[in-house]
């Protein structure tokens, strides 16, 4: 026999909510969506005693139920609906030991919703080093609620809060202040009006736009024996509650909290003074960034070449275990290549977040938005802006999903629209393909030209994205409350744990999200350049036997491989967009590469391997880079140029070839329209850039 | 001595006069941001923006467009 | 009797593909609020 509690984790953020629920739920979880809407939904299994289980919501960090964004929302939304099906037996308020005063106002406020709750005091190793010290035993008393003091850094206190939440029933509902009193007559009138409702209940109603049951905002007003407050009214009872709320919690922690500053070290003073300051504090955070890029450059390369050359084989062994046909050679081809592209990405992907994670983690990542948002204003964007583009290097995906801390509308559109100009992982390998080609040898100040050249290519992603922000901001008319706040919480030592969970969930999103859609434009494409129409299709074989009759076997079905390429499906694409693309240097081979692209960028490289008759030599580098260099026009000129080459240099820096992307956008911003909008000024600014490129270095 | 909280320098102590509903988020005042309580400044950013804050013992963030609308007495130096 | 069943499965995974690809793409997002971010009450502002 197993029942089933239903727990509600609430807090205010960087209380070490999530390290409970990870402490609780372990690798139980799962995370998802709110439906209809882009908040993230994080629940979880954990195991109490006797057979019984809770199932337990994180819900996110807030600071009271006034609900100022939409994930904020989400947590009334829940609380103030009983039909819910996650509607909690139990709710466990998460607060820290240093800022206790301020987590009390949400629990206050929860208890006047007549909801059991669990005081769960978090952090309690900290308690020495601050000099706190705590009566529990009154505070219980006053709060009318069981507290469990934690520490999920010590691994204490986990215990004692399962068991509080398997007695959840012992827990009193009683509301311990009276937040009516804040205007007797008034609540009187409600009360008179809905006896049958909590009045607390009410009056978040009316305070926002919260529906619960039949009664919402509009019923309240339609009753006319009750006067509704006008907005301004509202706001300033709102204020009252507020203050009302922390005399009661100033009073109680008269008694039930000491804190003895002798006793407190202040290693956050310390260290702020020195990361926040004026010079230095964007020096280290340079010094930061660029050992971060340099370690994931140097980390990735081994896994990355032991994930292509497995994939490489794992085609090869298909190929030869399972019968000839069609359904093989998509198998190979078509499915596994298409898999192995997304994961090849992985090692690079999961060190960036590793990185990232451990810089929020130890509360570094709110100085860094402090020190970047002056800067980033004058572009239209947040310094909360500065995780999604530091992200976009690894992938756009889980950075545009990233921006939604941004309270400001307009300033996280423009990040969203931003973003994808830095350069992704998927560029790399045709930056560096093409770099090897074209770029010269030679040394400017000891870094090689190709070197340099990548560099700068970073560079300029960075800079496209804030110099566009920039236009956008001055373009788009959109009115929004700018109302910026940032908690600056103490340094920590980021638990290894939330780290390591942080990380495999970000790069799930990448696989899961990008993966699929990768896959399945890559089932697509292959069938394109598989099949294609007419006779120069069909009878590829024949026509290129007959005409090239000296050739060992090999080189013959290399070259029957690329025939059938260039008469497939994509091929008369490629050939179709020719006029489009000789301005910029391409012939019809390099357009079926960028058509292909749309899938991933990396499978630039893949395909021109099959175009230029590199089949079965598989991909090693030096032979594509051979028979590119040898590729001529009809006239007899090369193919990749210097000229040719910084065009597509600029093409793939600038274009917007990212399905997954597009699909991302769209779902964080709810409709079409800008993502279309990204994809046309993209495609338009990548083609003008080459362009002029190729006209002028020519 | 009566200011905003945009004019407070660096480690100036000040107290929380009044709080302009109008102007200011709710938000802000759920995290201590109410009359009667303890202000200090510690750091700032260059152009004086964002304001990096010690308010009632929450340690934040604003910008100065938002700590304008917040009335302060400043107690010492 | 191999290429037909080959052929068979060639079919079916790119129609399934396809019919994903559609979803993601083609489908309206099936939202409870279909306000466009940016307008008022989508919680953002």
């Amino acid at each position: 026999m197993s029942k089933q509690i239903n727990v509600a984790l609430i807090g205010n953020p960087n209380t070490g909510k999530t390290s409970v629920f990870n402490a609780l739920t372990g690798l139980n979880q799962k995370v998802g969506n709110y439906p209809g809407i882009t908040v993230e939904k994080k629940e979880g299994l954990c195991k109490l005693h006797r057979g019984v289980k809770a199932h337990i919501i994180d819900l996110p960090g807030t600071y009271s139920l006034n609900a100022s964004s939409l994930d904020e929302n989400v947590v009334i939304e829940l609380l103030l609906n009983k039909n819910d099906k996650d509607f909690p037996d139990v709710a466990v308020v998460v607060s820290d030991v240093e800022n206790l005063k301020r987590n009390l106002l949400l629990f206050t406020q929860i208890k006047d919703l007549e909801i059991p709750v669990i005081l769960a005091i978090n952090m309690s190793d900290r308690m020495q080093r601050k000099g706190i010290s705590l009566d529990i035993d009154y505070l219980e008393q006053h709060l009318e609620t069981k507290i469990a003091l934690i520490s999920t850094r010590k691994n204490k206190g986990i215990q004692d809060l399962k068991q509080l939440i398997s007695n959840y029933k012992e827990l009193s509902i009683k509301p311990c202040l009276n937040a009516s009193e804040i205007d007797i007559a008034y609540f009187n009138n409600l009360r008179k009006a809905f006896p049958n409702q909590l009045l607390y209940k009410l009056w978040l109603v009316i305070t926002q736009d919260v529906n619960f049951g039949k009664t919402d905002r509009k019923t309240i007003d339609a009753v006319n024996n009750f006067k509704t407050k006008k907005p301004g009214d509202l706001k300033r009872l709102q204020q009252k509650e507020t203050i009302k709320r922390y005399q009661f919690i100033n009073n109680v922690l008269k008694k039930g909290q000491t804190i003895d500053l002798k006793n407190a070290t202040d290693l956050r003073i310390k260290l702020d003074r020195i990361l926040t300051h004026k010079v230095w504090g964007y020096a280290i955070f340079g010094i930061i960034l660029l050992t971060i890029f340099q370690a994931i450059y140097d980390w990735s390369s081994v896994p990355m070449d032991f994930i292509d050359s497995s994939f490489a084989s794992l085609s090869e062994w298909v190929k030869s275990v399972l019968p000839e046909g069609a359904f093989t050679n998509l198998l190979a081809e078509g499915i596994i290549a298409g898999i192995g592209g997304v994961v090849i990405f992985i090692p690079q992907i999961a060190f960036l977040f590793l990185f990232i994670a451990i810089l929020e983690e130890s509360g570094y990542m709110s100085r860094v938005v402090f020190l970047m948002d002056r800067v980033m204003r004058r572009f239209g964007l947040s310094g909360k802006s500065v995780v999604p583009l530091i992200s976009g290097t690894a992938c756009a995906i889980p950075a545009i999903m990233a921006t939604r801390n941004i309270e400001n509308w307009k300033e996280r559109l423009i990040t969203i629209l931003v973003t994808p100009f830095t350069t992704c992982s998927a560029r790399l390998p045709v930056y560096l393909i093409i770099i090897a080609l074209v770029i010269p040898e030679g040394r400017f100040f000891g870094l090689s030209y190709q070197a340099l050249t990548l560099m700068l290519l970073y560079l300029l992603g960075f800079l496209m994205a804030v110099f566009s922000a920039y236009l956008l901001n001055r373009i788009l008319k959109i009115k929004s409350k700018s109302f910026f706040v940032v908690e600056m919480p103490s340094y920590k030592v980021p638990l290894f744990k939330n780290v390591a969970l942080t990380v495999i969930e970000k790069t799930k999103t990448f696989v899961f999200e990008a993966g699929r859609i990768i896959l399945a434009i890559s089932i697509v494409l292959w069938v394109l350049a598989s099949y294609g129409p007419g006779e120069q299709f069909n009878n590829a074989e024949t026509i290129v036997r007959t005409e090239h009759t000296s050739l060992t076997e090999e080189a013959l079905e290399d070259k029957i491989a690329a025939h059938k390429l260039e008469h497939s499906y994509i091929g008369i694409v490629g050939k179709a967009i020719e006029p489009a693309i000789k301005p910029l240097g391409y012939d019809w081979k390099i357009g079926i590469g960028v058509v292909t692209s749309f899938a991933a960028r990396e499978v630039f490289v893949g395909t021109l391997a099959t175009i230029y008759s590199v089949g079965s030599a598989g991909e090693d580098e030096d032979t594509i880079k051979s028979k590119m260099a040898a590729e001529v026009h009809s006239n007899g000129k090369k193919v990749f140029t210097l000229a040719s080459g910084i065009s597509l240099l600029l093409f793939y820096a600038f274009a917007m070839q990212c399905m997954s992307t597009l699909a991302i956008v769209k779902r964080e911003t709810n409709s079409w329209k800008w993502p279309m909008i990204q994809l046309a000024s993209m495609t338009v600014i990548a083609y003008v850039a080459a362009l002029i490129a190729f006209q002028f270095i020519k | 001595m009566q200011t905003t909280l945009a004019h407070l320098k660096r480690g100036e102590r000040g107290i929380i006069i009044d709080v302009s509903s109008y102007h200011i988020p709710l938000k802000l005042l759920e995290m201590g941001c109410l009359p009667g309580n303890n202000v200090e400044l510690v750091q700032v950013a260059p152009f004086a923006d964002p304001m990096y804050l010690n308010i009632n013992g929450t340690h934040l963030a604003i910008r100065k467009e938002t700590a304008i609308h917040i009335q302060i007495e400043i107690t010492n130096e | 009797m191999n290429t037909t069943i080959q052929t068979i499965l060639v079919i079916i995974t790119v129609s399934l593909a396809l019919v994903y690809l559609a979803k993601k793409f083609v489908l309206k997002p099936k939202k409870e609020s279909n306000k466009s971010c940016g307008s008022s009450g989508c919680g953002c502002d």
